[in-house]
């Protein structure tokens, strides 16, 4: 059956809609969903370091943080 | 052309063809059976003198001597290329002053910030609007206001035009007030050159019209000037027919070329395409690549199973068309003259700039200065000099030694090695333009034969065909003179196209025929002012389209318009536009849109001499060549062409040298005669 | 290989491959997408295709990752890599058969908005997939609440009618079902399925070539090739973006008007951050989505991000392996990054050209290629109704050019579509013969308040152009940008001109906005006000920014521009400090050395 664009993920750091094949990653203990290796790294390399304050307290405010591109622990 | 309407020259009649190029005017004259050549330098500012000289060295410069004169010139291509032309107004209708400003508002490249848009040949401030409109339904919807035109006339007269185009919308559908417009201009200003684009380009679509109407009145007093030179020089030597090349590679009286100048900016290519497709048919390759190097410019283009390609569509620069028929051939500045020159980053570089006739290569010895590829040509013993040459040329090989020495000091480099770079550069710029008409269009240069030549071609031709992996070139019976050899056979061919959109269900027999009886009477008139009254070859298309879609598909109409033969049109419609594009609505419906007719008038063509077996003979002389691998062999032998006999074969490495021009056969190359005396080559060796 | 897989490829990499051949096979590739392309302008319908060209083609490797393009729009060719290589993946290879075309457009699945039809075929050699040969075409309706498609819409659902990956035909055969949903939802049947024809004729046209190149060179050595050509432009993009100096660079620019919210702004934020032989443009920091339609979905900002960097690079052959050193990070639910339901037509024709010049103002500058604002919109304007003469409907989409922003070394072009687009006009003589309307006007802004900025090297003219209605009635929409945001000027050059669309009543004199005449809440973006006959509407397109100071540019210059009419003397002497002879219009050189002192 079709499944509607908002039940699927979205990448954790460019944030592109994954209709399938998404990739997933352990990132400090937190599982994560990403499309590609590059992003994988990507965000480990410079998006985490950079807004890891910002990352951190949205996860707080029980905002699922994807506007900083965090995808939360499931979806 | 068809066998039925060539009639063959009588015995006494000479006929000439001439092609005047940047550095050399090239004449091949046919009288009886026989074929002569002659060459001269050229003098650009008045191609008519160099012709005369030409006759005049042909030995065929006396009063009565010539039956017919063919001409070919690249003028008008000059002209355009240094925009050195008439100072042009244009009239238009009120509200689209800025047409050539706007132009299609796209690019050539998709990402390019520094790109920058050209500018087309009117500057804003000499652009008047005039009060007029005719509606899309050819209607007029706003009359003319000519004293709007006077006006305008006026202050472009005063602000120092020495041309107007005149360009209306919608003027495609109903060109009337474009000729009031013309006529209240020439009231005024009888002298004064106008171009209407109804009459240039009669086609939809404002930009494109308005271009091609202003660059053909750009053209207008060059080549007014040129056709009465010329026509001077026929009055001079009691010329019985003197015509010129057009671009679509048929010919026309002067007088025809003064009317509509821009039918003449692929004039002086358009002779090596017919002869290409000529020789095409006799040395059995059907598909070809031609590649014509001379003094100043590389030309090349393809003749696929036979036939050389035409285009309607071709641009003086990105954006800026010219709409008018021509064949399809791409300039790249690089010929023997060819300058080489340093860079600001110190890397040399050669072309496009060329040394021309004037002051031309340093071992001219005419003052040239600076190194060419004629030069570099000339150190590596690849041009032999000690045999007689074209041109009364004695080349002067300290001169080419000195200026080549001069720029190997500047590089700190040694001489032979700087030689070898210049024409290493020159090939490769070459391949490159060859890449773009092959490759870039999707072919693959392997699956073609090289016809090389110009005056340079066949000195380069095997390093070309390298560059590209291909096997085969031909170089053909006179090569330096070659495109006169194409306007010397070329057909009187006028090209003719009348939109009326119908609705192929409803299509209007009676008004088709019409139309046609009207083409057909024009070219009639047109071929009669040329002075041909026997019937024309006449090659009917019709162009046609789903209702509804804005460009059409040229299909043949076999025989005269009938019921059968229109119903034959559409069901080829059909089957090629699924064959073209993948698809057909084999119910859909049809619009027929233009109808177009060629006239063409053959002319005879001389009856090309075959050449006798026989040994190999003699060379005539040996001397120190270097290759393109810098290895120089000492004794590499020299032939004579003009000994040579068919079927003889030989291996590089070796020199094939004739008055005009000469062949290079690498190591490794091997080449054979045929029984036309066209040299058949193989190459050889390391390919690229 | 899928981007999940994709490993970047060292700078020193070796190619085996014979470069001769290499180079036949990229050329046979891009020739025919060239080919797909000019199939399609000749036998579409609408002039949006075949005069416009709005529409791009590309190959795909056997791994979905495009191989080759032709230069036609880059607004789409940003956006296909993703859209093609999802869509082969959602759909899965091993479920098309030979024949199957696959329709989407779909803007939350890598698309642009919802008029960018893609249509996807496998190309099939000896029962195994091959290449994929493919197509994006601007459709120019598709139901929705306008004609034409770019109304003032709140969600997806009022912009048309969306389709997932969808096979509209299967072995060759069209799959009439989905032709018959289609063509009874869109306002002009017969162009909506011409167009669609010819969309996928040119997916055979090119498959044909592909298969001819497959089997004379075997299928391992063009494979190989294809891994090839995208490796070379690899090595050579990331070459480029070694020339540029490590660092970060910051850039934001507002859009104006939503058409919901007409006095709100959106942020377009981009850092762009160099690192080594890669790039990362990230937006965080951009606004959040927009409730109306100028939102930009993923694929039209990476689009955009490309469009920009391709610009930086040069001259390199654009395929899978030019993308690969950039990492575009764009926030979910941003305005950069519009989330379902949000609506987004407008984001890919008029946001992301000033996202284009956000990126371009971060970095031109230490790339050497400084430049300023264009006038950064299409000017947009949907028209649609009944044509007396042939009894259809229509539905016509309208663009114009603006001017292109100063350069360092050059002035802006005048009358150029935005760097996003690379759309042709639609010639006076077809349009009218087309549509309803009259064109009474077609030339240069040359108002004070669209004209374009000062600068050493000034911006570029924008265009304006004045449109009749013939018919008894018709609905005009519209969606502009730059109607009170101004294109920036760089170097000290002085910003650039306003859009402006103006309405005029038959036989009145005045011109009025929108809001003036009709009461919209914009004057720049609104949906289906009617116009009848004889009413006139005017599209002022805006110049571009200047470049560098006003006082340091060449009088000659000056003197020309006022020769053509574009200033007048008394603005020459006011805006540039030149002093003109009245009488030969020559620099008086004392004079103007002693305004500008």
């Amino acid at each position: 059956m079709y499944r509607e664009v908002n039940e699927m993920p979205k990448c954790v750091n460019c944030g592109i809609l994954i209709p399938t094949q998404e990739l997933r990653f352990t990132h400090h203990e937190r599982q994560l969903i990403s499309c590609s290796e590059r992003c994988q790294r990507i965000y480990d390399t410079y998006k985490y370091p950079r807004y890891s304050e910002d990352i951190a307290a949205l996860e707080q405010a029980g905002d699922p943080g994807i506007r900083l591109g965090y995808a939360g622990v499931q979806r | 052309m068809s066998p039925d309407t060539v009639t063959q020259s009588t015995t006494s009649a000479t006929r000439v063809g001439i092609d005047t190029g940047g550095t050399f005017t090239d004449l091949i004259a046919a009288e009886g059976g026989v074929l002569r050549m002659a060459k001269t330098l050229s003098t650009p500012s008045d191609p008519a003198r160099s012709t005369g000289e030409a006759l005049t060295k042909a030995g065929i410069g006396d009063e009565g001597q010539v039956d017919t004169l063919v001409h070919g010139t690249t003028i008008a291509t000059n002209a355009l290329i240094e925009r050195r032309g008439a100072v042009v107004g244009l009239i238009t209708t009120l509200g689209f002053r800025d047409l050539l400003e706007i132009q299609r508002i796209s690019r050539p490249r998709s990402f390019d910030l520094h790109w920058v848009k050209p500018s087309h040949l009117v500057p804003r401030r000499l652009v008047r609007e005039v009060r007029e409109r005719i509606a899309a339904d050819s209607r007029v919807s706003v009359p003319i206001d000519l004293d709007d035109v006077r006006r305008a006339a006026a202050e472009l007269v005063e602000q120092g035009v020495e041309a107007i185009a005149i360009s209306f919308l919608f003027s495609f559908l109903n060109s009337d007030h474009e000729r009031q417009a013309r006529a209240a201009v020439h009231e005024r200003f009888p002298e004064l050159e106008v171009s209407i684009s109804s009459e240039v380009f009669g086609q939809w679509r404002e930009y494109e019209r308005t271009s091609t109407c202003v660059i053909d009145a750009f053209l207008k007093p060059t080549v007014a000037r040129y056709a009465a030179e010329l026509s001077e020089l026929g009055r001079d030597r009691g010329i019985g027919d003197l015509l010129v090349m057009r671009s679509n590679g048929g010919v026309m009286t002067p007088a025809g070329a003064r009317e509509k100048p821009v039918s003449m900016v692929r004039s002086g290519p358009a002779g090596g395409v017919i002869a290409t497709s000529y020789v095409a048919k006799l040395v059995q390759f059907a598909n070809l690549i031609i590649a014509d190097m001379g003094g100043t410019s590389f030309d090349t283009g393809l003749i696929r199973a036979g036939e050389p390609a035409l285009t309607t569509f071709s641009e003086l620069e990105w954006g800026i068309p010219i709409a008018v028929p021509m064949v399809d051939v791409r300039s790249v500045g690089a010929g023997g003259g060819s300058v080489a020159w340093i860079d600001a980053a110190g890397i040399m570089r050669v072309g496009p700039e060329s040394a021309g006739a004037d002051p031309g290569p340093a071992c001219y010895g005419r003052g040239g200065e600076r190194a060419t590829v004629t030069d570099a040509n000339l150190v590596l013993g690849r041009l032999p000099h000690d045999l007689p040459l074209a041109g009364d040329l004695d080349l002067d090989v300290e001169a080419s030694e000195r200026v080549i020495g001069a720029l190997a000091a500047g590089l700190e480099r040694d001489p032979k090695e700087v030689a070898l770079g210049i024409l290493r550069i020159a090939d490769n710029n070459m391949a490159q333009a060859v890449r773009l008409v092959t490759i870039d269009r999707g072919y693959d240069p392997r699956e073609f034969a090289l016809m090389a030549f110009g005056g340079a071609g066949p000195l380069h031709a095997s390093a070309i065909a390298r560059a590209l992996s291909m096997r085969d070139v031909v170089v053909p019976i006179f090569p330096g003179a070659f495109s006169a050899f194409g306007a010397l056979i070329a057909d009187t061919r006028f090209d003719y196209m009348r939109t009326s959109v119908m609705a192929a269900r409803a299509a209007d027999l009676t008004r088709i025929q019409l139309i046609y009886a009207d083409l057909e009477d024009q070219a009639a008139s047109d071929l009669a002012r040329e002075g041909i009254l026997e019937a024309p070859t006449l090659v009917r298309t019709v162009e046609l389209r789903y209702a509804g879609q804005n460009w059409e598909l040229e299909v043949p109409l076999e025989g005269e318009p009938s019921t059968e033969s229109i119903d034959a049109v559409k069901r080829r419609f059909h089957a090629e536009h699924d064959a073209h594009f993948g698809w057909s609505l084999p119910d859909g419906d049809l619009e027929l849109v233009n109808f177009k007719l060629a006239a063409i008038a053959a002319r005879a063509t001389p009856e090309l001499p075959e050449l006798q077996t026989g040994p190999l003979p003699e060379p005539v002389s040996s001397r120190a060549v270097t290759f393109d691998d810098g290895e120089t062999h000492d004794s590499t032998p020299v032939y004579w062409r003009a000994d040579l006999c068919a079927e003889n074969r030989i291996e590089g490495p070796a020199l094939i040298a004739e008055p005009d021009a000469t062949v290079l056969l690498a190591p490794g190359d091997r080449l054979e005669v045929d029984s036309f005396g066209n040299l058949i080559i193989t190459v050889g060796g390391p390919t690229a | 290989m899928s981007a999940a897989t994709t490993k970047s490829t060292p700078l020193d990499t070796r190619i085996e491959t014979d470069p001769i051949l290499l180079e036949v096979m990229r050329s046979h590739l891009i020739t025919s997408c060239r080919e797909m392309g000019i199939a399609m302008m000749r036998t579409s319908y609408s002039p949006i295709f075949n005069e416009g060209l709005d529409f791009s083609c590309v190959i795909f490797d056997a791994a979905g990752e495009m191989i080759a393009q032709a230069d036609f729009c880059p607004a789409q060719i940003g956006a296909i890599p993703h859209v093609v290589e999802w869509c082969i993946k959602e759909v899965g290879p091993e479920n098309m058969s030979p024949g199957d075309v696959i329709l989407h457009n779909d803007p939350y699945r890598g698309g642009c908005h919802l008029p960018e039809f893609m249509v996807l075929k496998p190309c099939f050699v000896d029962g195994e997939i091959v290449a994929y040969t493919a197509n994006i075409a601007h459709m120019v309706d598709i139901g929705g609440l306008v004609p034409a498609a770019f109304g003032d819409t709140r969600n997806i659902f009022q912009e048309g009618l969306r389709f997932p990956p969808v096979k509209i035909y299967r072995e060759d055969e069209e799959v009439e079902d989905l032709f018959r949903v289609l063509v009874s939802n869109i306002r002009s049947p017969r162009f909506g399925y011409g167009d669609l024809k010819a969309m996928i004729g040119s997916l055979y046209v090119a498959e044909r070539r592909i298969v001819e190149l497959v089997e004379r060179y075997g299928e391992a050595e063009f494979t190989r090739c294809a891994q090839d050509i995208k490796t070379v432009s690899e090595i050579l993009a990331r070459r480029a973006i070694s020339d540029l100096p490590d660092g970060e660079w910051t850039f934001e620019a507002v859009i104006e008007d939503d058409g919901v919210e007409p006095d709100a702004e959106w942020r377009i934020h981009a850092t762009v951050v160099i690192r080594g032989d890669e790039v990362i443009v990230d937006y965080t920091g951009s606004s959040p989505q927009s409730p109306g339609p100028p939102n930009q979905t993923w694929g039209v900002t990476a689009s955009a991000t490309y469009a920009a960097m391709f610009n930086i690079y040069g001259a390199i052959p654009f395929n899978h392996g030019a993308y690969r050193p950039i990492s575009i990070i764009a926030p979910v639910g941003s305005f950069v990054n519009v989330e379902y339901p949000g609506s987004c037509v407008g984001g890919n024709s008029d946001s992301s050209p000033t996202t284009v010049d956000v990126i371009l103002a971060a970095i031109s500058e230490i790339a050497g290629k400084g430049t300023a604002s264009d006038g950064d919109t299409c000017g947009i304007l949907s028209l649609g109704g009944m044509d007396p003469r042939s009894g259809e409907a229509f539905a016509h989409l309208h663009f114009d050019g603006g001017g292109w922003g100063g350069r360092h070394d050059h002035d802006g072009n005048s009358a150029q579509v935005p760097k996003t687009s690379n759309c042709a006009n639609t010639p006076v003589e077809v349009l009218e013969t087309r549509y309803p309307l009259e064109c009474v006007e077609y030339s240069l802004n040359t108002a004070v308040t669209g004209r374009p900025g000062a600068g050493e090297f000034r911006g570029g003219f924008g265009t304006r152009r004045v449109m009749r209605v013939t018919s008894e009635s018709m609905t005009l929409s519209a969606h502009t940008n730059r109607n009170r945001v101004h294109p920036w000027g760089k170097a000290g050059g002085e910003e650039g001109g306003n859009c402006a669309v103006r309405l005029r009543r038959r036989g009145e004199e005045e011109w009025k906005t929108a809001p003036e005449l009709l009461g919209t809440i914009s004057s720049g973006k609104f949906a289906n006000v009617e116009l009848r006959e004889g009413d006139e509407v005017s599209l002022g397109m805006p110049g571009g920014a200047g470049y560098g100071d006003p006082a340091a540019r060449d009088p000659e210059l000056v003197a020309e521009d006022v020769r053509n009419g574009l200033y007048t003397p008394a603005e020459a002497l006011e805006i540039y400090g030149v002093s003109l002879d009245p009488a030969s219009g020559e620099v008086m050189q004392a004079e103007t050395d002693q305004n500008r002192s």
